[in-house]
């Protein structure tokens, strides 16, 4: 019962949010660049205006009941003091210009980051930035110069992610008032699975257990390479028994470790299931890399050609995270 | 946390200013044991002092509320929560470390800050109350940005603080005053004021403050001797002369009188419910009443300042049986010697008239002194002392004539009030002072009502004009009475003018601040419109504040304009826009020759003008020449010419 409340709470949520962004890239709060303006700054009292206000009625009930006109003067100039608030806020974010510069994809304990550019001729003063998912982060003052904010994301879920709605927010200068806006982004970010290393013992379990016919399935380990025709003189304990039971040929596997190798990863090669496989496969590739070889993937959907390299990795790991 | 011990000093300093301030109303007690929390908080601040345990704080908590009840006291209510507030907060403070209690602390501090209004209502207190509040948002800037110094915030507050002034005075000049919604307990009063029963001996002590009563507007054919009445004493106990239970009876009706005058009155505070007027009178304000004696009673005071109207009414020359029997009776077996005096008197006169005139000239002719340090009169029977002794203050005459009259069978009543007053400077108003308080003898005459009888106009007669202080031959005994005060020193040329200066400021300030009711509220908005509805106070209202903050807001936006030292970027600049709109974009790192060319061809009926451009911005830019004006009036021209003229 409980689950499908909550399932059915969360699928109101996710589409009450969408709804949000859309709305809010209407009113141009979605761009590479946003500069904050009356279009899209807002104001209200925070909840610390709202006890100032309920003061503010305190005074004046007392000024009236004692029909003190000095009294009554002050709750006024409590409540102009709150409505000319409201004017500096506004000053205090007109202008302000927010940029987001990068996002670097992560990994799921890591989550990932994203670096926001904010400037302002005019000085934007107390700017806090919030969003689902994100640390709140304080800025102290923004000015003409550059200012580059590092926002890390907690998200868990692997796979390719927008920017959550970032909420920029100011209680200058006085904390009765609450100026936002928001920050919309279209950009996809990624979370790779998180590289998760496995013994050598549980390979060949998977090995076991694997049931596929393709004699391509490659192992990998520090220096597992594959298997190989049988040749004469080859060690009788490095025979692929497994691939003579299904072949009646004899093979021998190869350990020799091979610069020039070349590799093939599938979710057959690693054992555990699906998002264990992937967190190997995460570990392998990222390993592989670093080791400076050469590696294909190849998913039940999605097939990555033979390569290397920093953009090479992350095309893999970013497949990787897709499935 | 950078800024939590500052704002705590800046707390702490307003809760001290406002116990300091209310010195006079609130326990010695209290007082000193808000400065001993207040040192534990700047201790903690600025020392390693540690805040008390929680325990230790409730204990402390108890302790400080019981000693308040104990020392103020359930009787005066208002006193007692401000104390209670003020020491409340005193100790939130001490024990204060989240944001969020010393936010609470900043927003009750407000509401202290406004209850120094309910005690004290003067010019300067109003610019004090507007320095606790600028204290208080300073403290408020500090909190919310965190790094900020104290000078700087307070220049910040000061800054926002001047710039909600102007809104606060539409607000007081144009939102309609509404009635009280419920009554509040009055404050106790500490100042000096009329008694209700006259005792010749506490009427010489108002001599003694120097305390302004009221203001008065007088018509300018309203002639001296002013006899201030305020409240009639019609029972005598053989002391003091006391107020009838019956007095406060409300006149059923009121016949105003067709030629009487109105005058204003600017009352200072005051917990008295009897109001000082000329005549038998009826007031404009909803809760002050007539009595049946034709005096102003003010029906739940609040010891605030206040201000009314009064006009002259007729009263029945009649006197009822009961009223007959209460103005003629006396004590018994005291008092002989004047009994006596009063039938050797009643022997020669054949009507009361002549009773009263005989009684005026026992006292002139027989070395009656006005003074106001008589001997003191404390026997059984102290009038008879006093006419033995001959020397006394304005009770003693009332008091012995009203006796005399009534031992006569004649009906008599003391009657007291102020009397006179100090004209300002340009005789635009009558201050009266406590030290103006007088009291003298009203006797009924068959024909005539209630007529006054003033014995101290026979013994003093230029006490009938102005103020007791205007008084030359007791100056010495006032002063002494007064003490070293502005007053005291008026003799010296410098400190009569400031006193004067600072008495017509503060006047003022009375008629324009604190006179400002309904009345004169719908009287302004009368002047402003026609008829005066709401909707239209709302839509003055509203756009007089809407169109001071747009104003503000535009300013600030046009300060933060994108401001071109050189006018050559801004037209050229205007220039690309122009090309933008045709479809014309510049390129990256394109020049600006090649661009105008481009432009040229787009636009070629403007050729001229984009070449003379183009002419003087080679020349300022890669000839280095600063343009003169007229050179920009050109670049202004060709910018115009190729924006709005159309092809001839």
């Amino acid at each position: 019962m409980s689950d499908t409340k909550n399932s059915l709470r969360y699928q109101v949520k996710s589409y009450l949010n969408t709804w949000f962004n859309n709305q809010l890239k209407k009113r141009k709060h979605s761009a590479q660049t946003i500069t904050l303006s009356h279009k899209n700054i807002y104001i209200l009292p925070s909840k610390f205006g709202l006890a100032y206000l309920f003061v503010n009625l305190l005074v004046y009930v007392l000024g009236i009941n004692y029909q003190n006109n000095l009294v009554i003067m002050f709750s006024y100039l409590m409540l102009s003091f709150l409505l000319v608030n409201f004017i500096v806020a506004f000053i205090n974010l007109y202008n302000l210009k927010i940029t987001l510069s990068h996002t670097n994809a992560g990994y799921q304990h890591t989550g990932y980051f994203a670096q926001f550019h904010f400037t302002n001729r005019d000085g934007t003063t107390s700017l806090q930035v919030e969003g689902e998912n994100i640390q709140n982060q304080f800025v102290d003052g923004v000015d003409a110069n550059l200012f580059k904010l590092d926002v890390q994301v907690n998200e868990v879920k692997r796979g390719s992610h927008t920017l959550p709605r970032i909420k920029l927010l100011s209680r200058y200068p006085f904390g009765l008032v609450t100026t936002w806006s928001y920050f919309v982004s279209e950009v996809k970010t990624y979370i790779y699975p998180t590289p998760l290393a496995f013994s050598f013992h549980q390979v060949n379990q998977a090995e076991l257990e694997s049931e596929t016919d393709n004699s391509k399935t490659s192992f990998a380990s520090e220096n597992y390479q594959g298997v190989r025709p049988y040749i004469e003189g080859d060690k009788v304990n490095r025979i692929s028994w497994k691939h003579y039971a299904k072949h009646q040929v004899l093979a021998t596997k190869d350990f020799t470790a091979g610069s020039s190798s070349e590799y093939e990863f599938g979710l057959n090669t690693v054992p555990g299931d699906l998002e264990q496989k992937l967190q190997h496969l995460s570990y392998l590739i990222t390993h592989a890399e670093h080791e400076n070889l050469r590696y294909s993937l190849v998913l039940p959907n999605n097939k990555v050609n033979l390569g290397s390299g920093n953009k090479h990795m992350s095309e893999c790991l970013e497949r990787l995270s897709d499935v | 946390m950078f800024n939590h011990d500052k704002v705590k000093s800046l707390s702490a300093l307003i809760i001290a200013i406002v116990s300091a301030l209310l010195f006079d109303d609130l326990a010695l007690f209290f007082v000193a044991t808000v400065a001993l929390l207040i040192v534990w908080v700047f201790a903690e601040c600025y020392t390693k002092a540690s805040a008390p345990t929680m325990v230790v704080a409730n204990i402390l908590a108890i302790a400080c509320t019981l000693t308040l009840f104990l020392t103020i006291g359930i009787s005066e209510l208002v006193n007692l929560f401000v104390a209670m507030l003020l020491q409340a907060n005193c100790l939130k403070l001490l024990i204060a470390t989240k944001p969020k209690q010393i936010k609470s602390i900043v927003l009750v501090n407000f509401f202290i800050a406004c209850c120094v209004f309910l005690f004290y209502q003067s010019l300067p207190v109003t610019f004090l109350v507007l320095s606790l509040f600028l204290i208080n948002i300073t403290a408020l800037y500090l909190l919310t940005n965190r790094k900020k110094l104290v000078r700087q915030s307070s220049v910040r507050a000061f800054k926002l603080l001047a710039l909600s002034l102007p809104i606060t005075c539409v607000l007081f000049l144009f939102l309609p005053k509404l009635p009280a919604f419920w009554r509040m307990p009055s404050l106790s009063s500490a100042q000096v004021g009329l008694s209700e029963s006259v005792n010749p001996f506490n009427i010489s002590d108002l001599t003694k403050s120097d305390k302004l009563a009221f203001r008065a507007l007088l018509p300018s054919n309203y002639q001296a001797p002013y006899y201030w009445r305020a409240m009639v004493h019609e029972e005598f106990d053989g002391k003091s002369w006391n107020i009838a239970k019956s007095a406060d009876n409300i006149l059923p009706f009121t016949q105003i009188k067709e030629y009487g005058n109105t005058i204003k009155i600017y009352h200072e505070q005051s917990s008295l419910k009897w109001l000082p007027s000329l005549f038998y009178s009826k007031a404009n304000a909803a809760n002050i009443v007539t009595t049946e004696n034709g005096n102003l009673y003010r029906v739940n005071p609040n010891n605030q300042k206040f201000s009314y109207e009064f006009t002259e009414i007729e009263l029945s020359q009649q006197l009822t049986n009961n009223q007959r029997v209460r103005n003629t009776r006396l004590p018994t077996e005291i008092n002989m010697a004047s009994i006596s005096l009063a039938n050797q008197l009643k022997a020669q006169a054949n009507s009361t008239e002549m009773f009263i005139n005989l009684l005026a000239r026992y006292y002139s002719d027989n070395g009656f002194i006005y003074t106001l340090k008589p001997p003191i009169y404390d026997d059984k029977n102290a009038i008879d002392q006093f006419i033995s002794g001959k020397e006394g203050f304005c009770g003693h005459y009332a008091s012995t004539s009203a006796f005399i009259f009534r031992a006569a069978g004649i009906p008599a009543r003391v009657v007291s009030g102020y009397l006179g007053g100090e004209f300002s400077e340009n005789n635009e108003y009558l201050s009266v002072y406590q030290y103006d308080a007088h009291a003298w003898t009203e006797v009924w005459l068959e024909n005539r009502g209630w007529v006054k009888f003033d014995a101290t106009a026979y013994v003093e007669p230029d006490r009938l004009n102005g103020s007791l202080s205007q008084l030359d031959n007791i100056r010495n005994e006032f002063e002494e009475n007064i003490g070293l005060g502005l007053t005291s020193l008026s003799q010296i040329a410098i400190f009569n003018k400031l006193r004067i200066y600072l008495e017509q400021l503060d006047y003022q300030w009375t008629a324009w601040v604190l006179g400002f009711d309904n009345t004169a509220q719908k009287k302004l908005l009368k002047e402003l419109m026609e008829d005066v509805s709401a909707l239209k106070i709302a839509i003055i209202i509203m756009s007089l504040i809407g169109l001071f903050l747009l104003t503000f807001l535009a300013l600030k936006l046009w300060q933060r304009r994108i401001r071109y030292d050189d006018p050559i970027v801004y037209y050229l600049l205007a220039l690309e826009n122009y090309a933008k709109g045709k479809g014309l974009i510049r390129k990256d790192g394109e020049t600006v020759e090649v661009f105008l060319t481009r432009l040229s061809e787009l636009i070629p009926h403007h050729k001229k003008d984009l070449m003379s451009f183009l002419m003087l911005y080679s020349r300022h830019r890669y000839g280095g020449k600063t343009l003169s004006k007229a050179q920009v009036k050109v670049l202004k021209r060709n910018v115009n010419n190729i924006k709005y003229k159309r092809q001839l």
